[in-house]
């Protein structure tokens, strides 16, 4: 077989399928509110657990919760679980440099944000219950196009990253319970 | 038609490799069915339905292969079905075949997964396509930290799981990394990947298909050679996150362990088994499932690894074959945990055979570790 025949052995196939996906009302409120720079959770009317961004339910109880359960939290919390990625290259990476990967409990919140970048601090100094505070995006420059009813995606896009707010760390209790 | 005895009678792996440009996926399948049916000493004729599994197809970019795979995976005209349970589903799929012959609805059964990974490229599929993906290895790395910290384990012992599992990895001819000079030193000095894992830490991606075939009492007097018996098996999930959920030591991984150990009749597995596979796809998995079904007591996982006891001659070996760490087709690695323990149970595992194996526990886990799957093999049929 000649090399040419083996060329005509590969097929090119590219397939791209574009879809819209309609957020839940929930999840709606939750990015409208992301724009405007206002974090929305939701507490559950049975137990009080806190959940951001809201699910429209409580998944321990099992109950739902509506806009009257909807209450803003503050853009200060503490980082519970970390690891600093050294990024793996595949097509479409942009990533080159080692960055940080962490959960954030919001104050007031039992649900962590998970995928976080922390910065004001050195990769070696990153410590879990560190106190940490929203460094948001330019209104103009956030997008909520990645979130996804599935429940992740999209706080990254809002914000540059968490910031180190140079307080002291809290106990392990705070986060023990919160690694995801 | 209930309440069928249980056993594995045949046990085929393909040669692992990072890639197999040799074979089609279809003839990957294939090699391994073939070398179970002729361990079992039986044709694709006396296979009654196919039970098959893999991991996400995104992995591969091949969509929904069991479309095209009935033929060479011998379903012409039998029930042919997938299972999909994250990296967990080899695994899974072995107890859905097995689950086959127990219910009495068919004699033999044929599972079998795979995965060819140099077909695509699965920190792509993990990440959809986008920028910044983690794999699972960053993923997982946060909660190896809090085990770190929560155990007080010193650094050392993930190196010393990794070089374990590739040193047993030379002895086993079907794995894929086989280093049999490795040292601690090696692996420390080796990239750090996700810390706390660094890369001679971490699985690689191969090509590979496993099979195993299932069959009830009549079956297993049939074949010449010993049968490795179901005393228990048991799939269990929980929801990847919800506030409270312990990663470290998930609970359906706890309950997953005490079913098994339950059904089995066992009541201290660490002095009642004789040898165990783990998913370990990164080193300090070992020790965190050793805690996390039961195994060790909190905190004491690490020192089993330290003192060992989890090497091919301790008191209770883990991972024989080179485990996850040394071969890792994602969607055949659960599975190969299963039929290993069967070949330890059967006596045939070879170079890497554990002395006088009577019990052998075979454990898959994947997802966010919120899928388990589980099982408990003897030399004997259960009473």
């Amino acid at each position: 077989m000649t090399d040419t025949a083996k060329e005509h052995m590969v097929m090119e196939h590219l397939v791209t399928l574009t879809y819209h996906e309609r957020l839940t009302e929930n999840l709606n409120r939750y990015a409208d509110n992301l724009l405007e720079g206002r974090i929305i959770g939701a507490k559950c009317p049975s137990c009080g657990r806190v959940f951001v961004p809201s699910k429209g339910y409580c998944s321990l109880c099992v109950v739902p919760t509506t806009e009257a359960d909807e209450l803003e939290l503050p853009d200060t919390g503490i980082v519970t679980g970390f690891t600093i990625i050294a990024p793996v290259n595949y097509y479409g990476q942009k990533k080159t440099e080692p960055f940080v990967y962490a959960s954030v409990l919001l104050d007031g919140a039992d649900t962590t944000l998970g995928g976080m970048d922390i910065t004001g601090v050195a990769h070696s100094d990153l410590r879990s219950g560190m106190r940490v505070k929203a460094k948001w995006k330019p209104r103009g420059e956030r997008s909520v196009e990645a979130m996804s009813n599935r429940g992740w995606g999209g706080f990254g896009d809002v914000v540059e990253s968490f910031e180190a707010t140079g307080e002291p760390d809290a106990d392990e209790e705070a986060f023990k319970e919160h690694l995801f | 038609m209930s309440n069928q005895k249980c056993a594995i009678i045949g046990v085929g792996q393909t040669n692992f490799k990072k890639r197999r440009d040799d074979v089609s996926m279809a003839g990957l399948l294939r090699e391994a069915i073939d070398r179970a049916l002729a361990d079992a000493e039986l044709t694709l004729k006396d296979i009654d339905a196919v039970v098959i599994g893999k991991a996400p197809d995104a992995f591969e970019g091949v969509v929904t292969p069991e479309i095209y795979l009935a033929d060479a995976v011998g379903a012409t005209n039998k029930p042919l079905l997938r299972v999909h349970t994250a990296g967990s589903v080899g695994g899974s799929t072995c107890i859905v075949g097995a689950h086959h012959v127990i219910a009495g609805i068919h004699d033999t059964v044929l599972a079998v997964s795979w995965e060819k990974q140099s077909e695509g490229n699965a920190q792509w599929g993990l990440a959809g396509g986008r920028s910044g993906g983690i794999g699972a290895g960053g993923a997982f790395a946060p909660w190896m930290r809090a085990y770190i910290h929560q155990s007080g384990a010193p650094e050392y012992i993930g190196w010393m799981v990794a070089v374990k599992d590739r040193r047993n990895a030379a002895k086993n001819p079907y794995a894929h990394l086989k280093m049999p000079d490795i040292t601690l030193e090696q692996v420390k000095e080796s990239p750090m990947l996700w810390d706390p894992i660094r890369f001679q830490e971490s699985c690689p991606s191969s090509d590979g298909a496993c099979a195993v075939i299932l069959t009830n009492e009549d079956g297993a007097r049939r074949s010449s050679k010993p049968a490795a018996w179901f005393h228990g098996l048991s799939v269990k999930s929980e929801l990847s996150n919800f506030p409270g959920r312990n990663p470290v030591k998930p609970q359906a991984g706890v309950e997953c362990a005490h079913d098994v150990y339950r059904q089995a009749g066992i009541n201290d597995p660490r002095s009642e088994i004789d040898m165990a596979e783990l998913y370990v796809p990164f080193s300090w998995y070992e020790p965190m499932w050793l805690e996390g079904h039961d195994i060790a007591g909190p905190g004491e996982g690490w020192k089993m690894v330290d003192t060992g006891e989890t090497d091919l001659g301790g008191t209770f070996p883990v991972n024989p074959s080179g485990g996850v760490l040394s071969t890792n087709a994602i969607g055949a690695s659960g599975m190969v945990r299963f039929a290993e323990a069967a070949l330890q149970v059967r006596g045939l595992a070879g170079e890497h055979q554990v002395p006088d194996v009577r019990t052998a526990l075979a454990q898959a886990y994947g997802g966010a570790a919120n899928y388990f799957a589980m099982g408990v093999l003897r030399t004997t049929p259960p009473e």
